[in-house]
């Protein structure tokens, strides 16, 4: 009960054996306190909110745990829990040899080791925190198989590491990181870019150009600190134009892999180093250049001097707190968070209150403290987020004992969230998506949220629910399970298991509507079967619109 | 024209109850089996397709190997191309090998190409662009906002709904069965004012799990009651807004028919097959007059070692336009559906260092159909010169970015009108339409 499984194999082929995770979620210093009666007093409200913005999802230990601690005191546990780390995968060819198949081609030409062991650090890691900000960075930054030659496991695991490393430390940090990185420099090829060819004319590749600027930091048009747009007559203001692009293109040359570790085995694990050639730096362009601001780097700087300049111009961009810190509000508390709210995170941002700017930890901190993220009730009717769906599985498990594999990745991509396989650089769903019909209302998740993924989610509550996702090895050695022995035990009494649903899952929110139409569908089952009660009242909770948008 | 759905309604306007359900039925099925059936089928090419490489000019190679030699790795060899021969354009151009599988249907008259199409907020040249003397798109070069001003026809700012929307609320908007489908997911496209899109995963059951067994039916009950409450919350209610119109239609879906043609097994390939199924459903069943389809195929954003990537992925779109041409010829709807292409823009004429192409702006389009006036071209093919008359930039920075010189209103207004968009609508469903010549380019 008490053993908090984290697996870190690093062979290849067979680790995944070894994943089967009885999940246990609090660190387990202290002992929850007696149970009581009712859930609003197990189940304080703005915990288990807490929880569901900082975590994979609050379980009922969990929530214990943050009772007897304190909620800020839980942060800074947080804040310096050990990282549960990514397998480091052994570097393989390029090309996949002949006799890499099955399991061997699974594990390091495909993102199943990845994936797998995505989920079973969120469903079990103590370090949830950084993981849900890291998951959300990988959503802003992002590096996908799809379409893409990132397609090896042990070249996208150390981005993915890489994340979790910076996910708590500077954002300056997290930019340099970010730009060396090999996935990344092969993803948006700053790898082997080249400063213009005089015989053909050929110029350097604006793809990591333009996108660190348009998705990374500052967006497409200037901010203010509130993060709604300066306008000039009423329209937005451009943050850069194309020749600001073609400049940054010019400072991102000269980069290739560092050595290999044999032939046609690249190394993706070490940062990129400048190519020199008989101790003279090659494919950079050495030019003057224009940065933002109207800032230059001059002519003669190495490749690396350069980037250090471009990097510094780009991050101390005022657009930068503003824009990160309202994708990050995004994704851990709610979709239209008021000026107000975005302007207090960017001046975190600027400064961390001992001088620091780009601080994440206070950055996230600022975010989840903000009295706009707390309180017990949340009444206004466009709070909170739709979860997607890699956290609408996780708190279903997390909720609910579950036993895993991690073998879950195709369940999300179903609801159309491939976990490192986003379409595009765009990721799964753009941050300033507008819902349908929804008088401008933001509603970034609502992207993937359509006829089919309403359904798929609905079908996978569903599966676990009523039945299970059963092993089927090698692929899914154990399957998913969850257990919903504790609400079986109240179910005789109808309200007190509504009571805990309503604790668990819905921040005692629970309306007298819903309420009713789960009483008449439980009380219509005699109380002599308990656990079709129990599974009755756990179906109607979790796959209901309620529960979807955490708020 | 035909008569749209909503005319039906009116003129059988004393009917009421199953009556008029049943007189609708019966009316709407004898205009789909009559002709009056139409159907459009978009397949947006994410990520911006180089269409440099998809129609290259055989009379003025030289042009085209100036700047795209064979040292520069996206080289497609004179000898390798498949001639067109467009009246209207003359000469002879060659399309990409890769597209083998659409020659034939060229040669059907049943291809046309529609050239330099691009988002535009009044019409350019490269004297007003490089003088700041116009009004030019939002963001030029950013993938987003592209992408949405093809789907939107609105270059200004962003814009809450798409010209495939706002042409199903004017065109059968009341329809009981959603008009518009998507298979590749939400897109700005399908966003209406009231018509709703059913989206679906290609090959995959569109249905509600469980509710078997004794207390199904109560659990039901319970789901639907819950799906109906609390409807102050906004984002509550969306999903639940969702997640009814999903049950709702999962219903009158079923399982879908099998057809003869075979499909290739590709992304793109699979969404064409569920395409040409629920046509194949509609016929049999649905009996909606019109239906409007999105598909889509990602991977177009080449920056580096196009050649390979390039060649794939046109063969995947040829060998699946192919089969759909030919489904629908087996579901006798060759006349009564239209296909097209759109996509972020096209990329810069001249190579980057890693092999690969920048983002750039106008490109040639494919629309494919038996209404189609195939065998043409339609506007104008760029000049091929880096600083030329149809280049954005001048002097050393030019690249090849061709300023368009159709807009995409235009592009989209053509089949808007054929799919039965009345004149009188229009200007409601593309508002800039008006600051351009020709309304109508005359494909289809």
């Amino acid at each position: 009960m008490t053993t908090r499984v984290v697996a870190v194999i690093v062979s290849c082929c067979c680790f995944v054996a070894a994943l089967i995770v009885p999940l246990s979620l609090a660190p387990r210093a202290q002992e929850g306190p007696a149970i009581s009666s009712s859930s609003s007093t197990r189940y304080p409200p703005d915990i288990v909110r807490l929880l569901d913005q900082a975590t994979f999802g609050p379980s009922p230990e969990l929530v214990d745990h943050v009772v007897n601690l304190g909620q800020d005191a839980f942060l800074s546990e947080q804040l310096s829990a050990p990282l549960t780390p990514y397998p480091e995968l052994p570097p393989m060819p390029s090309t996949r040899p002949d006799t890499c198949t099955g399991t061997c081609q699974r594990d390091n030409y495909t993102m199943y080791p990845l994936q797998t062991h995505f989920f079973t650090n969120a469903l079990a890691g103590s370090d949830q925190l950084r993981q849900r900000v890291a998951f959300a960075l990988g959503q802003i930054f992002v590096v996908s198989a799809l379409n893409s030659k990132v397609t090896l496991s042990s070249w996208m695991g150390p981005y993915q590491q890489l994340l979790y490393k910076d996910a708590l430390g500077n954002f300056r940090h997290l930019l340099s990181d970010v730009t060396l990185n090999p996935a990344m420099g092969s993803y948006l090829n700053v790898l082997s870019n080249k400063q213009l060819n005089p015989s053909t004319g050929v110029k350097p590749n604006e793809n990591y150009a333009r996108e660190i600027l348009q998705l990374f930091t500052i967006g497409l048009t200037l901010l203010n600190q509130d993060g709604t747009p300066q306008l000039s007559n009423g329209a937005p203001i451009p943050a850069y134009d194309q020749a600001i692009v073609e400049s940054f293109a010019r400072v991102f040359t000269g980069w290739i892999l560092a050595p290999a570790f044999g032939t046609g085995i690249p190394n993706y694990r070490d940062p990129m180093v400048q190519r020199v050639t008989r101790g003279v730096e090659v494919d950079h362009d050495r030019g003057e250049k224009q940065l933002l601001g109207g800032e230059t780097v001059p002519a003669g700087l190495s490749a690396a001097a350069d980037l250090n300049a471009a990097l510094d111009n780009i991050f101390n961009h005022p657009n930068v707190g503003p824009f990160i810190g309202k994708q990050l509000i995004q994704h851990l508390v709610t979709s239209n968070p008021s000026g107000e709210y975005v302007a207090r995170v960017a001046a975190v941002f600027a400064d961390n209150g001992s001088g620091t700017r780009g601080d994440l930890a206070a950055v996230v901190g600022a975010i989840l403290t903000d009295p706009e993220a707390r309180g017990d009730l949340h009444t206004e009717p466009t709070y909170g987020h739709l979860v997607e769906p890699v956290l609408f599985i996780t708190r279903l498990l997390r909720a609910f004992h579950a036993a895993s594999d991690g073998v879950l990745a195709s369940y999300s991509a179903t609801m159309e969230q491939d976990l490192f396989r986003a379409a595009s650089v765009f990721n799964f769903y753009p941050p300033g998506y507008r819902i349908v019909g929804g008088h401008g209302l933001a509603g970034p998740e609502f992207k993937v949220y359509n006829s089919a993924t309403a359904l798929a989610r609905i079908n996978f509550v569903n599966t676990l629910v009523f039945g299970s996702i059963p092993p089927s090895p090698p692929d899914r050695p154990a399957g998913t399970t969850i257990d919903l022995t504790s609400l079986v035990a109240l179910a005789k009494n109808p309200e007190l298991l509504i009571d805990e649903l309503n604790g668990l899952l819905l921040h005692q929110s629970l309306t007298p509507a819903m309420h009713d139409a789960i009483l008449a569908a439980v009380t219509a089952i005699p109380s002599s079967n308990p656990t079709m009660r129990a599974k009755t009242a756990a179906y109607l909770v979790a796959s209901s619109s309620a529960y979807q948008v955490e708020r | 024209m035909p008569i749209s759905r909503r005319e039906f309604l009116r003129q059988s306007g004393g009917a009421t109850g199953a009556t008029l359900a049943l007189q609708r039925f019966g009316l709407i099925n004898a205009l789909a089996q009559s002709g009056g059936y139409q159907a459009l089928v978009c397949i947006f090419l994410f990520g911006g397709n180089d269409s440099n490489n998809v129609i290259i000019p055989v009379d003025d190679y030289a042009s085209y190997n100036l700047v795209r030699g064979p040292s520069t790795g996206l080289n497609i060899a004179l000898d390798t191309l498949l001639p067109l021969s467009p009246p209207s354009a003359g000469g002879t151009f060659g399309l990409h090998p890769s597209l083998a599988a659409l020659q034939p249907v060229w040669d059907q008259q049943r291809l046309a190409v529609v050239c330099n199409v691009g988002p535009l907020v009044e019409p350019l040249t490269r004297t007003l662009y490089q003088g700041g003397g116009a009004q030019t798109p939002l963001n030029l070069f950013s993938h987003s906002d592209q992408q949405g001003q093809w789907q939107t026809c609105v270059s200004t700012g962003p814009s809450p709904t798409g010209w495939g929307g706002r042409t199903a609320d004017r065109v059968d908007g009341g329809a009981t069965f959603p008009t518009m489908v998507t298979v590749a997911g939400l897109t700005p496209f399908t966003a209406a004012s009231v018509a709703r899109p059913l989206a679906l995963t290609p090959g995959q059951a569109f249905k509600l799990n469980g509710f078997t067994g004794t207390y199904g039916p109560s659990r039901y009950a319970a789901l639907q009651a819950i799906l109906a409450a609390d409807r102050d919350q906004a984002l509550i209610q969306q999903v639940s807004d969702t997640t009814a119109m999903a049950i709702a239609n999962s219903q009158a879906l079923g399982t879908l028919p099998a057809l003869q043609t075979t499909f290739p097994n590709t992304t793109l390939g699979n969404q064409l097959k569920e395409v040409a199924q629920l046509i194949e459903l509609n016929r049999s069943s649905l009996g909606l007059s019109r239906q409007l389809f999105f598909c889509s195929l990602g991977g177009f954003d080449t920056h580096s070692q196009q050649a390979t990537t390039h060649a794939s992925l046109l063969t995947q779109l040829a060998n699946a336009m192919a089969a759909f041409n030919a489904a629908t010829d087996e579901l006798g709807v060759a006349q009564a559906v239209t296909t097209f292409t759109l996509s972020d823009f096209a990329r810069t004429f001249q190579p980057n260092g890693n092999t690969g192409t920048d983002h750039a702006w106008g490109g040639h389009h494919f629309v494919m159909g038996g209404a189609v006036k195939g065998g043409d071209f339609y506007g104008t093919y760029p000049t091929l010169a880096l600083n030329g008359p149809d280049d954005t930039d001048a002097g050393s920075n030019a690249r090849g970015r061709w300023i368009p010189t159709l807009a995409v209103d235009q592009y989209a207004a053509t089949l808007a009108s054929w799919y039965g968009v009345g004149n009188a609508d229009l200007p409601a469903v593309f508002p800039n339409l008006g600051r351009f010549d020709t309304p109508n380019l005359g494909f289809v």
